[in-house]
């Protein structure tokens, strides 16, 4: 009896448990689906208020401010603009038009074809949303790799072959964090890892948390070679030799990003005559460059200054035979703290913003062995404000205002959490998966007017307290599923429904409503009535027992 | 005396706000065969599921063998014979696998040549499966599957329901000699008066969830008498006569249904109120059923009766 | 010997369904198996040329058995709704439950009964045959690289999902709710559950959600059929 009583209350928490999630889930899929509805509605008819533009040269700006501007050696700027009713898939053969900072037309013909020498940057290692057309795999998409699909399983697989036939195959193993060879036979041959090649399983020792890798074949091979990073740590790992090189190794902080520079091909790379080193350019999670160099080996640091406000502006840097130069560009202002948190506030001071004209500039260093900087140029332009600025909120933002009002009132306080503990954010972040899903759904369906927000909660537990106060078994239970429902608001209210429509009859003795399941009126205490007996029922009911 | 065998006390069911069984106390003792009667919708089976456990009930309680119907233990479900209604049975399984599996819930109980016994007297066959019988076959398997095991307690549902009359007094003559046989507590329901009066010794009637007789079926025929009072004028329209029911009048005729009025009364009645002749019309258990369980105001449907 | 004869019946009921998933796993199965080579996109690495950059893409192998993937995901959904429909639906509209409940054996024996044949349904039928594919394949690809066991680990989460879509079906089929938007709530979570297997990749963190999902789920079945009123 006891484990039937126990039973009961579990299961009915978990039913409880369950029947909630359910109804988030509902309303959470009811307010994505208004939403988009009103995105399909409106799309074609969101007001936008016009301003007006504010000076006569707006085009050579916004041509200003479409050119890709280039440094050459000596720290002058060009401005390269792209003729656009030209445009080339091959880069190479795009016809373009060059500026000097005076705005003077100083040169166009086709790109390959351009007779000044300018300084390239390194390029950055980003996965290509391409399905089919990748040169980059990323942690996003070993995970991807690895869940659990109708393709069962895929791996990663490198071919050593030799005249064009396979000999070995390298497969990474994630639990492990190593790669294993197999030959041809399918057994075992050795294992790469740190320690480098190995073979013995219990000599290695795995990489570490995977972030990205980018691979190739070299010039001198059909056999793949491949950087691979770490959290922090960079690796180059060549399969035909079976070595792993440590190329860098970041001691505290988190390598973000990274960047090559001839590191893959050095002679494609040199096009425009200017011998670069080949060169890896990683940021660090604190703003640290880390340029890591070869011909000869080098690994040269830079810290910005304090002053260098990291979030207005980019740092770039590269290195020649001769020099190591450092691009230094402003992004634009940094957004205001108050308005990280208030939708309206960002788009006021965002509406502000671009409404004037906007300064921008670059400006091109050297670097010496002690990490001096020596100013050779700077670039200064403005952009232009915007033609059309949506300074009213759009239906579809009302619409969105409107449907989050039904959504829990803790969604704020999660969302503080969040920032707090993953401060720059969920995407892209590590935590893929349902707990991305989970947070994109709460930063996005967060209730924006507290008060209407917890207005409808507060209704809502007024309506569940008149419905409740004829059925309930006891004030306990009651206060629970107020709470609930103020907590959760609508998914809380429905919840709430879904498990407490029980029937009422009218009480004979009080004549007020009441439920059915406790023995006695809640209000007057009074017992169910007992039916009413006929004379002539008391006449012919004659128990074959008389206790 | 007799144990008490089924008990109620106050036993109440609520479908929704709907009231389907109100108060209703019981006493079934050790040997007596009861037939539970009532109209359609009056709650029968209602009490039946709420004995064996199947329902929970609202209010009261009910036992058997003193155990709460709510916690039967398998010991006292072995002692227990169960005939639903309708005689739903495991369609794709043949009569022998059906046997095998019912064995298996009697270890040292199950009665293997008594079972091919009522088998051969029902004309099946073993190997039929239960989906190619008809409904009075399935019955008499029902039956079967249930009484091969002995339980002391048998409770039937509507046991002859759609059953033929030839069916139906096959299935009573194997019912009644079987209990005869064993001297069983039998508890069964039906619509069918005439079945209860050929078995049943005490009748329960329950009507609209409440409990209007539990008497002998021989009291309950004494006590439930018709009498047709004539006049020469038009007939009283206050009717003051002890045990009165209900009544049906035409232009010189009353009949009054009287519950344990004596024959004294009925003659001073008589008497009182100037009626030439009175008789007592011989009327079947069926009729006095129909005329207990009518509602006191009911209205007269059909022209016949308004006439 | 009561557990053996309810065990026996239940088994009985559901081979039908057993013996089919099993049959057209196996058949279907054997026509999608690729045992000559892994699967990959543009042939075997034709970008692989000195000096050029490798489209990831080719570095991706899928294995033969990623077809016999996508029937073995389909099947154990259908054999956990057929199974589920068959044990805990039918009985209620064929108006056998009174028949299957009175008997002279606890309600959890019951119950016991028909999970374990659930769960022995779903091991000898889509399991064995799911084994057997991998087995046949792990020793018969010419492919060099051996089957990886989450392979293995991963058809079996599948058939694990498949059993929380008969328990998810076997609540509903209990519940006494009038409406059927109510009724099938447990569905719902049947679908959380799938969506956070599906898009989790750390293997322990997918035990934890299918481990809840089952436990909250078999609560409600034990809870609703203990429970159950007709």
């Amino acid at each position: 009896m006891k484990n039937k009583l126990i039973l009961k209350h579990v299961s009915s928490t978990s039913k409880t448990l369950m029947i909630l999630l359910i109804m988030l889930l509902v309303i959470a899929m009811s307010q994505g689906i208004i939403i988009a509805i009103s995105h399909v509605i409106m799309m074609s008819r969101t007001r936008a208020s016009q301003q007006a533009c504010q000076e006569p040269v707006e085009d050579e700006l916004t041509r200003i401010k479409r050119s890709e501007k280039h440094f050459m050696l000596d720290g002058t700027v060009h401005q390269m603009e792209l003729v656009k009713d030209d445009f080339q898939r091959d880069d190479k053969k795009q016809k373009i038009r060059i500026y000097d900072v005076n705005d003077s037309l100083v040169w166009q013909g086709l790109k390959k074809e351009i007779p000044y020498q300018y300084l390239f940057w390194p390029e950055q290692l980003i996965r290509n949303w391409s399905w089919y057309d990748s040169y980059t795999f990323d942690e996003r998409q070993m995970h991807n790799m690895l869940t659990v699909t109708p393709e069962l399983s895929q791996s990663i697989e490198f071919p050593v072959r030799q005249n064009y036939e396979i000999k070995i195959i390298w497969r990474y193993i994630p639990d492990k964090e190593y790669f294993v060879a197999y030959n041809t036979q399918g057994g075992i041959t050795g294992y790469l890892s740190t320690a480098g090649f190995t073979q013995q399983k219990s000599d290695t020792k795995g990489f570490g948390q995977f972030r990205l890798f980018t691979a190739w074949c070299p010039e001198d091979s059909i056999n793949p070679v491949m950087l691979w990073q770490t959290d922090k740590k960079i690796y180059q790992i060549d399969f035909q030799k079976q070595t792993v090189e440590l190329i860098f190794e970041s001691e505290k902080e988190i390598v973000d990003n990274m960047s090559l520079k001839n590191w893959r091909f050095s002679d494609r790379e040199n096009l425009d005559g200017i011998k670069y080193r080949p060169a890896i350019l990683c940021r660090t999670r604190n703003g640290d460059q880390n340029l890591i160099m070869r011909q000869p080996e080098q690994v040269f640091t830079f810290s910005p200054p304090e002053v260098w406000d990291l979030k207005e502006q980019s740092i770039r840097l590269t290195a020649t035979e001769s020099e190591i130069y450092l691009l230094r560009s402003f992004r634009g202002p940094r957004v205001p703290g108050k308005c990280m948190n208030s939708d309206e506030l960002f788009r006021q001071w965002r509406n502000q913003l671009l409404k004037k004209p906007r300064d921008r500039w670059i400006e091109l260093y050297t670097i010496d062995e002690k990490g001096e900087l020596y100013f050779i140029s700077r670039y200064e332009w403005i952009e232009p404000p915007y033609k059309t600025i949506y300074t009213e909120q759009s239906v579809v933002d009302n619409v969105k205002y409107f449907v989050t009002d039904f959504s829990p009132p803790f969604y704020n306080i999660l969302r503080q959490g969040l920032h707090k503990y993953w401060p720059n954010g969920i995407a892209g972040s590590e935590n893929e998966s349902i707990f991305k899903l989970c947070v994109a759904l709460i930063q996005e369906l967060r209730p924006r007017h507290i008060i209407i927000n917890c207005s409808i909660s507060f209704v809502l537990v007024l309506i569940a307290l008149w419905h409740g106060l004829s059925r309930r078994d006891n004030w306990a239970v009651m206060i629970v599923w107020l709470a609930i429902v103020a907590v959760f608001n609508m998914a809380g209210f429905l919840t709430y429904w879904a498990l407490n429509h029980r029937p009422v009859i009218k009480c004979p003795a009080c004549g007020k409503k009441r439920g059915l399941a406790p023995e006695r009126c809640v209000r007057c205490g009074a017992e169910l009535p007992v039916p009413e007996t006929r004379e002539v029922d008391r006449v012919l009911i004659v128990p074959a027992t008389a206790e | 005396m007799a144990d008490v065998i089924l008990k109620t006390s106050g036993l109440t069911k609520y479908y929704g706000s709907k009231l389907a069984v109100d108060h209703l106390d019981l006493k079934i003792e050790a040997g007596s065969i009861c037939g539970f009667v009532g109209r359609n919708g009056a709650g029968k089976t209602t009490v039946i599921k709420l004995l064996l456990g199947l329902l929970k009930p609202t209010a009261g309680s009910a036992s058997i063998f003193g155990c709460d119907s709510q916690n039967l233990t398998p010991d006292i479900r072995q002692r227990v014979g169960y005939v639903a209604e309708g005689h739903r049975l495991i369609r794709w399984m043949t009569i022998a696998r059906l046997e095998k599996f019912q064995r298996a819930f009697f270890p040292g109980q199950w009665d293997r040549e008594f079972f091919a016994e009522m088998i051969d007297y029902f004309e099946l066959s073993k190997k039929q499966k239960v989906k190619h019988l008809s409904s009075g076959q399935r019955a008499q398997v029902s039956l079967a599957l249930t009484l091969v095991p002995h339980p002391e307690l048998l409770i039937m549902d509507d046991p002859t329901l759609g059953l033929d009359a030839a069916i139906r007094r096959q299935f009573l003559e194997g019912m009644i000699r079987l209990i005869m046989e064993q001297g069983r507590t039998v508890l069964f329901s039906s619509h069918i008066l005439a079945d209860v009066e050929r078995v049943a010794d005490r009748l329960i009637v329950i009507d609209k969830g409440v409990l209007r007789a539990d008497c002998t079926t021989e009291q309950f025929r004494d006590s439930v008498k018709k009498v047709r009072f004539s006049f020469d004028k038009t007939p009283p329209e206050e009717i003051d006569i002890d045990g009165y029911l209900n009544s049906r009048r035409s232009e010189k005729e009353l009949e009054l249904t009287l519950v344990k009025t004596t024959e004294q009364k009925i003659a001073d009645w008589a008497q009182k109120t100037g009626a030439e002749k009175f008789d007592i019309v011989q009327t079947s258990l069926e009729d006095q059923f129909i005329d207990y369980t009518a509602p006191q105001k009911r209205s007269r449907l059909f022209q016949w009766e308004k006439d | 010997m009561k557990f053996i004869a309810l065990l026996k019946k239940e088994l009985r009921e559901c081979l039908p369904f057993l013996i089919g998933a099993a049959v057209l796993l196996l058949v279907l199965g054997t026509l999608f198996l690729r045992l000559d080579a892994p699967r990959t996109y543009g042939g075997l690495y034709p970008d692989f040329k000195p000096a050029s950059a490798i489209n990831i893409y080719q570095l991706k192998q899928s294995s033969s058995l990623s077809l016999v993937g996508s029937l073995l995901w389909i099947f154990s959904i259908a054999l956990g709704l057929a199974i589920g429909i068959r044990q805990f639906w039918v009985a209620f509209y064929s108006r056998t439950w009174d028949f299957e409940i009175c008997r002279p054996t606890r309600r959890a024996a019951v119950l016991t009964a028909k999970i374990t044949a659930a769960i022995i349904g779903f091991v000898l039928s889509v399991g064995l045959v799911w084994s057997l594919f991998y087995w046949y394949a792990s020793q018969s690809s010419i492919w060099f690289t051996p089957l990886t066991g989450r392979l293995l680990t991963k058809g079996w989460i599948f058939i694990a999902l498949g059993f929380v879509v008969y328990l998810g079906v076997a609540v509903a089929g209990l519940s006494t709710e009038r409406w059927y938007t109510t009724k099938l709530f447990s569905l719902g979570l049947v679908l959380i559950v799938y969506i956070a297997c599906v898009s989790e990749w750390r293997l322990w963190l997918i035990l934890i959600f299918l481990v809840i999902g089952i436990l909250i789920l078999l609560l409600q079945v034990t809870e609703k059929f203990l429970n159950r009123q007709l």
